[in-house]
């Protein structure tokens, strides 16, 4: 059913370092329409960087990402900048104790033309990106562990503003849509509140119709229940639920397993930079195959 | 003169006092909104994220501006205006635009100083909740962050207002005209009134006093006002 479809978003060998900390090294994975892939791993291992990668809240430092088939981010020059380096030392190595000195050269200058080309053709893609990164982004909805509603405004001011200001919905149709969302949550009647008067459980559902209201094509979420209390957990399972259900690509970072086991259809996991493990949650979970994901799981399950 | 006769002094310069006060509270007022908008566009470019040359650039000049503002006195600025920067101003039949802008430029620098920690006080969690739905980094500051960091800083900011509405008093130190005549602010035309009269000068003096501390008072119940309507809107 798969084969032959562009992937919502593709990611070939995605890279990022925060100073001399090389959190991502090198992340490959294509999210087709309707695939619900969820992220594991143990804390830290750059599970939000990645998610915050694709829509490019954090800045990579190396790869290329292609949503919806036009390239949003591709960066390999820094590769060839070490590669240039290192055929430095290999030449100046080559020059005291002997060895292939012309080879090298030849290979040096030809990595110098390629970082040459490369910085061309990136420098455009940026800029090209840094104008169309703002209607990416509305078709990236995202979903953040502390919710982050803004709490000057009412709920249905919340779900409406970028609908509104960013498709020029007109008013009555922003609210009528927002109404209809609130209602498949369980919370047409709290539109006129504040956030702060609303339990995490429902700021977590209202967010989700919020990023749901800019109609997406994917939406990524960062540990959606992790700031929630046990018993609000649920509640924002379940309207996850409801939405892989109705079809929508999601990729999920998440501390529950009983989720990436019942709704997702792909797990990945993410340790010392890269996937190191994906599959299918049936398999996944049943048969692990690296010992770090087999520990683990161990510990989690 | 005795008490009574001072009091009937100054009940019949009143409307003289009153127009002082008038000019007082015009330059301070354009001043202050001026300031603010100064003090939002400079808070702005102190926190935009420093990606190209061109804001590196604004980043360096707001950066002299408010280290330049901050480290002189008000009224030197404001001499330093009048007889070097805002000549062309100062020469035409209305020169109140002088003051006005000095005061603004001055409090602007101020302003952008509280605007920024306010902006910095809100959580960063909204910029990126803005900027995933799409919205531009601009449009994310004026409708989502600065909102929530102005209702932080009205306490400061109202601060700020009430310094520099007494503060305008310095304004007397230089000629003002408006429409070809010369005018005084509040603090000038009670010198000058009272320098008229012998044994006045107190009484107007006492005058100016109490006229600013109402203005104060004024200024402190909108104050409350506001931040009890803020504080509403959010239950
Ligand atoms: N803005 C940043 N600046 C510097 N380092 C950062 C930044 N954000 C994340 N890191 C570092 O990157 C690494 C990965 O962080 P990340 O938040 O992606 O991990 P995570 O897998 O989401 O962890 P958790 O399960 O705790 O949420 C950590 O070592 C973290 O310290
Ligand atoms: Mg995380």
């Amino acid at each position: 059913m798969k084969n032959n479809q562009i992937p919502v978003i593709s990611v070939k060998d995605l890279k990022k370092d925060f100073g001399n900390n090389k959190v991502l090294r090198g992340v490959n994975i294509d999210i087709n329409k309707g695939d619900v892939v969820a992220v594991i791993g143990p804390s830290g291992c750059g599970k939000s960087t990645f998610l915050r990668c694709l829509n490019l809240l954090e800045e990579p430092t190396g790869g290329e990402i292609v949503f919806n088939n036009s390239i949003i981010f591709k960066m390999y020059c820094n590769e060839t900048k070490e590669q240039i380096k290192a055929t430095q030392k290999e030449i100046a190595f080559a020059k005291k104790n002997g060895g292939d000195v012309e080879g090298l050269t030849k290979k040096l200058n030809e990595l110098t033309a390629l970082l040459a080309s490369q910085k061309t053709e990136e420098k455009q893609i940026v800029k090209e990106s840094k104008k169309n990164i703002n209607l990416h982004r509305q078709k990236i909805g995202m979903v953040f562990q502390q919710f982050n509603l803004f709490p000057h405004m009412t709920i249905m001011d919340n779900i409406t503003l970028a609908p509104m200001k960013l498709k020029k919905m007109p008013k009555d149709e922003a609210q009528l849509l927002a109404l209809k969302l609130l209602e498949k949550v369980g919370l047409a009647d709290r539109a006129s509140d504040y956030p702060s008067a609303l339990s995490g459980g429902q700021k977590q559902r209202v967010a989700i119709v919020r990023s749901l209201a800019m109609e997406p094509d994917v939406i990524l979420f960062d540990e959606p229940t992790s700031a929630l209390d046990p018993e609000m957990v649920g509640e924002v399972l379940n309207v996850m639920t409801e939405l892989a259900r109705s079809g929508m690509t999601m990729v999920v970072v998440t501390h529950e397993m009983g989720f990436a086991r019942e709704v997702a259809n792909r797990v990945i996991f993410i340790d010392e930079g890269v996937i190191k493990e994906e599959n299918n949650p049936k398999d996944f979970f049943a048969s692990p195959k690296n010992p770090r994901l087999v520990d683990f799981l161990s510990k989690v399950l | 003169m005795d008490i009574l006769a001072q009091l009937n002094y100054i009940f019949t310069v009143r409307e003289r006092i009153l127009e002082g006060l008038g000019i007082s509270l015009l330059i301070a007022f354009v001043a202050v909104v001026i300031g603010f908008v100064i003090g939002i566009l400079l808070a702005m470019v102190k926190i935009a994220p420093k990606t190209n040359i061109v804001i590196k650039i604004f980043d360096k000049i707001a950066d002299i501006y408010i280290a330049v503002i901050r480290g002189t006195p008000m009224l030197v600025q404001l001499l330093i205006m009048y007889g070097v920067i805002l000549v062309s101003l100062k020469q035409s039949d209305t020169n109140l635009l002088v003051p006005i802008i000095s005061f603004g430029v001055n409090s602007g620098a101020y302003m952008a100083e509280i605007i920024r920690s306010g902006i910095n006080s809100v959580d960063k969690g909204q910029m990126e909740a803005g900027r995933s739905l799409g919205m531009s980094w601009v449009g994310t500051m004026m409708r989502i962050v600065i909102p929530q960091a102005i209702k932080v800083v009205i306490p400061t900011i109202f601060n700020e207002i009430i310094i520099l509405v007494k503060e305008t008093s310095v304004v007397a130190y230089i000629l003002l005209r408006v429409n070809g005549r010369q005018v005084w602010d509040l603090l000038g035309i009670a010198e000058k009134l009272g320098l008229a009269v012998p044994g006045a000068y107190m009484a107007l003096i006492f005058t100016v006093a109490i006229l600013y501390l109402i203005i104060v008072l004024l200024l402190t119940l909108i104050q409350k006002l506001i931040e009890k309507g803020l504080k509403k809107n959010e239950k």
